[in-house]
């Protein structure tokens, strides 16, 4: 298949963007509808094989390879842009350019590094995810914004060089091979594979790597943190699933990000950092699946990147209508909303029961991820990964729409969502129910087969268990789940307040050694050593000539006279030494006279 | 016992009994297919347990319930803990009727 005819679909959105400045602002918000559009309907039929190969490096002989469609690739893909063409739609009524360029760059670069073939290409995209997102934080333009823009884009420099370190690595320790196909734990095992593992769990959002993302999505507009939602932690979970696995530690990692994330989700009292924090304990299931590496594991977690992508921008869109309309965003000033906005009530609450609910897409996918640990007889990562299930619906499903939508009424009745708003969410909604109604279109879309049967009696009834036992125990602890006005404190406190610290620490300590030095030597030594050579002569002169003018009988009076001539002439210059020097130089002469005959 | 309604023991009593039987009912109308059907399938000692993942959920719940307030004890802090200025003025791209 190595034809131009099939280029990268990143392609699409990538030249499609530079043309969004140009159009007038009422085509614009139509126009970048149909690019991701376009990219779906190209993706859908594109075959499995490699193409646009180019050798651009001398080091090694493989090509660079940006089109890589095998069935991985392709299921990322397609909801990618599918994901895009639901947030377009729900963009409509923003008409700025600035923020569309960056975001179907940003969506162009996600598309571009799930379809490169090699490292190289893969980090090209890789970076330029990182800088389009940063532009797509900065274009809501508020202060909060630009302070997490700037965060968020050290960290994923910080990340992405370390990505660039390993794959530099990985190429050395490969021959010279730029291939990425699946590192093997106990072959490939060495520093270069491991630098890439870290930048790649940047991405993911690993703790302690992981503060960026609940710092910046809910800085990010409405529409931004919608799109930001879905890509940079989705990449990192493909390339995980690409290059590693079956990677042990993986398993525990993946664990730590599920709980820690359920534990943040349960404390936070702002709506978009809440969901911020659910991105971070779903990933975490994809993260240890990945770490499982058995083909129903892989399956697993592209099914549940798939439908987490479905269910956590339908949340992202209803959130984003609430903020929209209000501008507020912090749980404790809301309440009861659904009087007023009854519609994106429901679109809420279809995206929160289809993180687990049977008849929607979360409980058909997730749980294949649930079983392929219990196939292995994985028992701790089991059960981390069952609680942090309970709790993250306890967070999400029942605790976030009670004090948004339902809870103590707050006498606020803002209207229900635009028409435009509701177009998103309604296709977004459609496809959560219907992947977890005909799940086998789902698994039809998987990497690899898998025999797994949602809908049999013990997963039901086990599921419908736990969730009503979490109804009951939000019922007991309601008080306790109140959300409360506040931030909480994560991993970016070391740079954010640690950094202020050091700056403090390091202007005390090396400013005071400064300004030390200053007073004892640029204002001691220095300044006296200057003296000593400007008036150090004359001062040794009067010194010695004291107490001579004093045998000569002058009085005090005179004496004072005469120390002030000399200081006089010194800082002249006007000694009366004419004639020593005029000795001197005859001196010098007649030696000279006499050298130069005693050489002849 | 004191019969006082505003204290938060006695209300708690006699509300926590009615949903405790409620919530036991239900866990058994949940478990009865599952215990006849013996479609239970179990890949640990502990899921082949009575009503194994009824308990799990509300152990759980109250587990990262609890220990996350007793996190936010210690990582709560105001909103302007880093001192962010607030903006008065709302972002551009919220609805134009609250301006």
């Amino acid at each position: 298949m190595n034809n131009f005819a099939e280029f990268p679909p990143a392609l699409i959105l990538l030249i499609g963007a530079l043309l969004v400045p140009l159009l007038k602002p009422s085509w614009r918000s139509s126009y970048v509808i149909l690019l991701p559009l376009a990219a779906l309907f190209y993706i859908l039929q594109l075959k499995t094989g490699n193409g646009w190969q180019f050798n651009l490096f001398s080091f090694t002989d493989e090509p660079l390879e940006f089109l890589r469609v095998d069935k991985l690739s392709k299921a990322f893909g397609i909801i990618f842009s599918l994901n895009a063409v639901a947030a377009f739609i729900y963009a409509f009524y923003y008409k700025k350019s600035t923020q569309h360029v960056a975001a179907l760059f940003y969506i162009g670069g996600a598309l571009g590094t799930v379809f490169a073939g090699d490292l190289l290409s893969l980090y090209v995209f890789w970076e330029s995810m990182a800088v389009s997102s940063t532009f797509v934080i900065l274009a809501r333009n508020t202060e909060q914004a630009k302070g997490a823009a700037f965060r968020y884009i050290m960290i994923h420099l910080v990340g992405g060089l370390l990505l660039l370190a390993g794959v530099i690595l990985t190429i050395s320790q490969q021959g010279g091979s730029i291939a990425f196909d699946g590192f093997d734990f106990e072959t490939a095992n060495h520093a270069g594979t491991w630098l890439i593992l870290i930048g790649i769990l940047v991405n993911c959002g690993a703790p302690p790597l992981s503060s960026w993302l609940p710092d910046s999505y809910p800085a990010a507009s409405v529409t931004g943190g919608l799109i930001l939602s879905a890509y940079t932690t989705k990449t990192a979970v493909y390339t995980l699933l690409r290059g590693y696995p079956g990677w042990e530690p993986l398993i525990w990692i993946g664990c730590a990000m599920a709980v820690y994330g359920v534990i943040y989700a349960l404390i936070e009292s702002d709506m978009r950092r809440i969901l911020a924090y659910a991105i971070i304990n779903q990933v975490g299931f994809m993260v240890c699946a990945a770490g499982i590496g058995t083909h129903e594991a892989v399956s697993g977690a592209t099914a549940a990147a798939f439908c987490h992508i479905l269910y956590k921008s339908l949340l992202w869109m209803s959130a984003g209508v609430v903020l929209y309309r209000l501008g507020k965003s912090q749980l404790s000033d809301l309440g009861g909303l659904y009087r007023s906005m009854p519609v994106t009530t429901v679109f809420f609450l279809i995206g929160c029961f289809s993180m687990a609910l049977p008849g929607t897409c979360g409980f058909t996918s997730k749980n294949i991820i649930i079983q392929a640990v219990e196939h292995e007889h994985l028992f701790w990562p089991w059960l981390l990964l069952e609680i942090s299930a309970v709790g993250i619906f306890l967070a999400v499903s029942i605790r976030l729409p009670y004090f948004l939508f339902f809870g103590r009424d707050k006498g606020l009745r803002p209207e229900d969502a635009p028409a435009t708003m509701l177009g998103g969410m309604a296709l977004l909604g459609f496809f959560c129910l219907f992947f977890g109604i005909a799940p086998q279109t789902l698994y039809d879309l998987l990497p690899y087969e898998i025999d797994y049967q949602p809908y049999s009696l013990a997963k039901v009834t086990i599921v419908l268990q736990w969730i009503l036992a979490a109804g009951i125990a939000f019922i007991f602890l309601k008080k306790g789940l109140t959300p409360k006005p506040g931030i909480s404190l994560d991993f970016d406190w070391f740079y954010r307040k640690g950094a202020k610290q050091f700056y403090r620490v390091a202007d005390k300590s090396l400013n005071g050694a400064n300004a030390l030095t200053r007073h004892y030597f640029v204002e001691g030594f220095v300044r006296g050593i200057c003296n000593f050579f400007e008036s150090g002569a004359s001062r040794a002169t009067a010194w010695v000539m004291t107490p001579i003018w004093m045998m000569q009988g002058h009085d005090a009076e005179r004496i004072d006279q005469l120390q002030q001539s000399i200081f006089k002439r010194s800082k002249r210059g006007a000694f009366q030494i004419g004639i020593t020097v005029f000795c001197a130089v005859i001196l010098l002469g007649l030696l000279s006279i006499i050298f130069l005959f005693e050489k002849a | 016992m004191n019969q006082d309604p505003d204290k938060p023991s006695a209300t708690f009593t006699n509300q926590s009994l009615k949903w405790l039987m409620i919530v036991l009912a239900l866990f058994l109308l949940i478990e009865i297919p599952l215990l006849i059907s013996h479609a239970r399938h179990a890949y640990f000692k502990i899921d082949g347990w009575f009503a194994f993942y009824a308990i799990l959920g509300f152990a759980a719940c109250i587990l990262l319930v609890f220990s996350g307030r007793a996190l936010s004890g210690l990582i709560r802090r105001s909103e302007d803990h880093y001192g962010i200025e607030q903006d008065e003025s709302l972002p551009e791209d919220l609805d134009e009727q609250l301006r």
